[in-house]
């Protein structure tokens, strides 16, 4: 009789996990922000030419067609140079003759529309990526794992971005910062998370750390929180990233310098 | 005056306990009057104690309370004198009593926005889990809504949820759920008496800006050794009570464990089944009576929550409290309870991995002496006075790395605060009609040394730091805290009341997450962060009928609160030594309509609450700096519990919550950065969640009662007709179609069923 019951109690049991956890696609009423311009723009420690994209925002239900705003006027300047930028497709704009160094700062104006954006941003020293190696994690999963020294005594902030066979990998995933704010001067292996289903046998993986300022890591974390699984119910109501462009434009302009390593899965 | 006084005829005191006749339990606001001089009638207080003043003759004294049989017990009062009254319990399944001469507690007592729940109400509400939950069934009164589905944190008259001060036999109670908040911390086998009131607190209490949730433990059986428990599908109960010497003391141990995690070990999965995942709490209680006039109790909570995946990630986080509380009689008139309090919180995270292994630990830990005596004086005044003085010690957190860890050990300081207050407060019975009930509590808060004091400018930067020695005294607050109320009787079977309240609160939640999380801090008030004030202005009008079988009541309420906290954009909040610099401050102000209907005694009982009410906010940079609806404002909430007998064994129940969705902050455009798409946000809190709507069921079976043994089924079913409640929006890429994007509905439990087993020998 006992045994009966204990038996009964199982099932119910697992009764109720069948019915814990649904999702549903629905239908919500958003309203319509006015148009937007959005500036990204990079500099970097490799070989030019860097560019820089405009674009327009569009209606949460329009198609993902960002409408690219043409005709700007946008220079980068620093080291003693000037670029005007050429317009080479439709809103994205190229340097032909600005290269990147460490440590210099750097300024992005951008006459469009009517109105005029800027924005600084500074290099910073190198840090080099180590090794690439892999975290077994749950269920044979593989996340990619950067080595690096962090350097003590200073701020670093990284940004991390992955490619599979060459391709950046869909969605955001593979993509994150990290500051060293509690790992000042330790040799650090950040792991990668949420890329484990890319990384699959038989390809090669890329990763490519950044290192950014810090008006730029934070736009790109609180990016980070707003997207993705970042968002929704754990975090506080969601905003706009902090932009470091001035004059009410979304995106950011980041001068960085740029490591990577390549490995084969086997 | 003089001669005034020699012609007065004499006043004599009659005071005395009032206990369960059978188990010796005190009886925390029963109903004590006189027969022949019905105005002098009072309520027993916490402890049981009463005291009624009246002038020299023959009386007939009854107490009475819900779910007992009168006492009746004659006095011929000539001197004062100690009277102990114990009533039995009713035995009959209809609680159909009707109380001599007795008003409805709802239309004399003073204190509007004050609810009570029974222990019985508790038990027949069907919850989640089957798990009897107070913190869930409060939820169900008008006011106070739930923090989510399933959660036991809640919100009352638009205050947030670390403004309620939640009391377990006088200790704080700093965080009340178990498993991410899908259970509360109290077990309520343990628990005697649940109060609630909605910001127009006692004088004796502060320190929360919206309610005060006083939770008073059983002190045990002190005639005979009973055991009691339940059996349920996601957790067991055992609570053992019995004497220490008859009638003279006794003991309560009540015990509960979760064992989700057993289901996991039942896994193939060797990273589910190697997965832990259970809570267990203790609350165990003794009390002594020595003589008369003095009795000691003692008690205690402790209870552990253990979070862990497959060896790689570990959290432990749980309250400890205990209680030593002196009850002194000093005179027929003058009551006085001492206790000494401890409370503790903390949290543990460890992560193993083979690089990166890292250990934290954050506490709040408090040491309380509270004194707090009542004057009866005369038949017209109550006074109350005391004064209460607690020690904070804050550890925002530790932590502990490996050599090989990529992160660097860190001790962020530790904080220390001290809290005084003072009080005063007189209930005054003007006239049979009309009372008034005034109140002051001035309050202390310093924080004090050792340590570094930050001041920040606009950006956050530290512009000045100051060093404070041990001991000295960094910022302090000090705050008056009026309290009124009045209540007017308009006959016997209306009143009117109204009040007025002022609470101050300088100890603050930070917590960026919607969702209970045992890893949010709390800080103190400091030369950045000001204490947090509220003002709240209410009043309502209370009817019961005649036979007091029916009641009904509609209150409305202004809150203004000055101080509120919110964050800076992508604010970091962990193992941050300068927090303060992440934080925004603001207003909120709060108003609504609570109307309340419930039928107490018969074959059905029940309650219907409806609140009409918004909730706001206007916090700097936030929103142009305009006045915008706080996360939690619903505008509508309904709740209906219905509870009906059948008979000798069955008891049905069920119960039918509404609620105007939160405001929520949705994107209304997107973008482009880096290939990926963004969402464009124009508004804090500017759409709508969905309306929530939700029934549950429940049915218990007496399956054997005799003297000796009882037993009991009850089968429950969480959200009957499994409707997909909204838990949060995702907006992503739809995956089927790259160049579009959706909205994605997260829902938590449809049709959750439950069956538990209760006995009690």
């Amino acid at each position: 009789m006992e045994h009966l019951k204990i038996k009964n109690l199982a099932s119910v049991f697992l009764f109720v996990c069948a019915f814990v956890g649904c999702k549903k696609v629905i239908d919500v009423k958003l309203n319509n922000a006015g148009s937007q311009i959005v500036i990204t723009g990079e500099i970097n420690n490799k070989p030019g030419p860097y560019t820089v994209t405009i674009a327009k925002t569009v209606n949460f239900t329009s198609d993902n067609n960002f409408p690219p705003v043409s005709g700007a006027f946008v220079t980068i300047s620093g080291n003693g140079v000037t670029d005007t930028l050429k317009e080479t497709n439709a809103g994205t704009y190229a340097t032909h003759k600005i290269s990147g160094k460490m440590g210099e700062t750097y300024k992005l104006f951008v006459s469009a529309e009517g109105k005029t954006y800027t924005s600084l941003s500074t290099m910073p020293e190198r840090v080099r990526l180590d090794s690439l190696t892999f975290l077994l994690g749950r269920k044979d999963a593989l996340y990619a794992v950067a080595n690096f020294q962090d350097p003590a005594g200073v701020e670093n902030y990284y940004q991390f971005i992955e490619y599979i066979n060459g391709q950046k990998l869909a969605n955001g995933r593979g993509n994150s910062v990290f500051s060293d704010r509690l790992s000042d001067g330790r040799y650090i292996s950040r792991v990668i998370y949420d890329d484990s289903s890319d990384i699959r046998s038989g390809t090669t993986l890329t990763v490519q750390m950044n290192c950014i300022d810090k008006p730029v890591y934070e736009y790109l974390n609180e990016l980070q929180q707003i997207s993705g699984s970042g968002g929704g119910f754990s975090s506080q109501a969601p905003a706009n990233p902090t932009s470091n462009i001035s004059g009410g434009a979304l995106g950011y302009f980041s001068a960085n310098t740029v490591t990577s390593k390549t490995v084969s899965i086997p | 005056m003089a001669a005034f006084a020699s012609f007065a005829q004499k006043k004599l005191t009659i005071s005395g306990t009032v206990t369960d006749e059978k188990t010796g339990e005190t009886l925390i606001g029963a109903n004590i009057i006189l027969l022949e001089n019905r105005g002098t009638g009072v309520l027993s207080n916490s402890y049981g104690f009463y005291s009624i003043t009246a002038p020299e003759n023959t009386y007939t004294l009854v107490a009475s309370f819900t779910g007992y049989k009168n006492d009746t017990v004659q006095v011929s009062l000539t001197k004062d004198q100690m009277v102990a009254l114990a009533l039995m319990p009713q035995t009959t399944e209809l609680k159909e009593v009707l109380i001599f001469g007795k008003r409805s507690d709802n239309i004399t007592r003073t204190l509007p926005g004050m609810q009570k729940v029974s222990m019985e109400e508790i038990k027949n509400v069907p919850v989640l889990f089957g798990e009897k939950d107070i913190l869930k069934t409060i939820q169900l009164l008008p006011g106070i809504k739930s923090a989510g589905e399933g959660s036991s944190g809640f919100y009352v008259r638009g205050g947030s949820a670390d403004q309620n001060l939640i009391l377990l036999d006088e200790a704080t109670v700093y965080n009340a759920s178990h498993l991410l908040g899908f259970f509360s911390t109290f077990n309520s086998d343990a628990i005697k008496d649940v109060t609630i009131y909605k910001g127009d607190m006692p004088a004796q209490y502060g320190g929360r800006l919206s309610s005060l949730l006083d939770i008073k433990m059983n002190d045990g059986n002190n005639k005979d050794y009973k055991v009691s428990g339940g059996i349920g599908l996601i957790s067991s109960r055992l609570n053992i009570e019995g004497p220490i010497v008859k009638d003279k003391g006794s003991f309560m141990i009540s015990a509960r464990r979760t064992y989700a995690d057993l289901f996991l070990k039942l896994s193939k999965d060797s990273d589910v089944n190697k997965s832990i995942l259970y809570f267990y709490d203790i609350n165990a209680k003794a009390n002594y009576q020595f003589g008369e006039k003095n009795k000691l109790y003692l008690s205690g909570y402790f209870g552990k929550d253990d979070l862990g995946y497959s060896n790689q990630f570990g959290i432990r986080w749980g309250n400890t409290t205990a209680t030593l509380r002196w009850n002194h009689i000093f005179s027929s008139k003058l009551f006085s309870n001492t206790s000494f309090i401890y409370s503790n919180y903390d949290y543990n995270i460890s992560i193993n991995q083979t690089t990166n292994s890292l250990s934290v630990l954050s506490r709040i830990k408090d040491l309380t002496l509270k004194e707090d005596l009542q004057y009866f004086a005369g038949s017209k005044n109550k006074v109350n006075f005391g004064f209460n003085l607690t020690h904070h010690t804050f550890t925002p957190g530790e932590f502990k790395t490996s050599i090989t860890s990529s992160y660097n050990p860190l001790k962020l300081q530790d904080k220390y605060a001290f809290d005084a207050a003072l009080y005063l407060s007189d209930e005054w019975r003007v006239s049979n009609s009309l009372k008034f009930n005034g109140g002051l509590r001035l309050s202390a808060f310093g924080l004090v040394g050792p340590g570094d004091f930050y001041s920040y400018d606009n950006n956050g930067n530290i512009t000045d730091t100051v060093h404070y020695s041990s001991g000295k005294i960094a910022k302090s607050y000090l705050n008056l805290q009026p309290r009124l109320a009045a209540t007017f009787q308009v006959n016997t079977s209306s009143s009117l009341k109204a009040s007025y309240s002022r609470n101050v609160q300088n100890l603050h939640l930070l917590s960026n997450t919607t969702g209970s999380n045992p890893t949010d801090v709390w800080i103190p008030s400091s030369n950045n962060v000001k204490p947090e004030i509220s003002d709240q202005f209410s009043t309502g009008y209370y009817r019961s009928t005649v036979n007091n079988n029916y009641e009904f009541s509609a209150e409305v309420y202004y809150k203004i609160l000055q101080n509120q906290i919110d964050y800076k954009n992508g604010a970091v909040l962990v193992a941050n030594q300068t927090v303060e610099s992440q934080l925004v401050y603001g207003k909120g102000r709060a108003y609504g309509l609570e109307l309340f209907a419930k039928k107490k005694y018969g074959r059905f009982t029940g309650w219907l609450s409806y609140t009409l009410s918004r909730t706001e906010r206007k916090i700097d940079g936030i929103n142009n700096n305009s006045w915008y609806p706080a996360n939690q404002d619903q505008t509508h909430n309904v709740a209906v519990v219905a509870i009906y007998s059948l008979g000798k064994k069955w008891t049905i129940s069920g119960d039918f919550v509404y609620n105007t969705g939160n405001a929520v902050s949705w994107p209304s455009g997107k973008y482009e950065v880096n290939g990926n798409t963004v969402f464009y946000y124009t508004e804090r809190n500017g759409y709508r969640m969905p309306s929530y709507n939700r029934m549950d069921l429940s049915a218990t079976l007496q399956s054997k009662k005799t003297a000796k043994f009882e037993g009991s089924w009850t089968f429950s079913v969480y959200n009957v007709y499994g409707r997909e409640n909204p838990y949060f929006i995702q907006f992503q890429d739809d995956p089927a179609n790259p160049k579009k994007t959706q909205a994605v509905q997260y829902s938590l439990f449809r049709w959750v069923p439950s069956i538990t087993y209760n006995f009690k020998f």
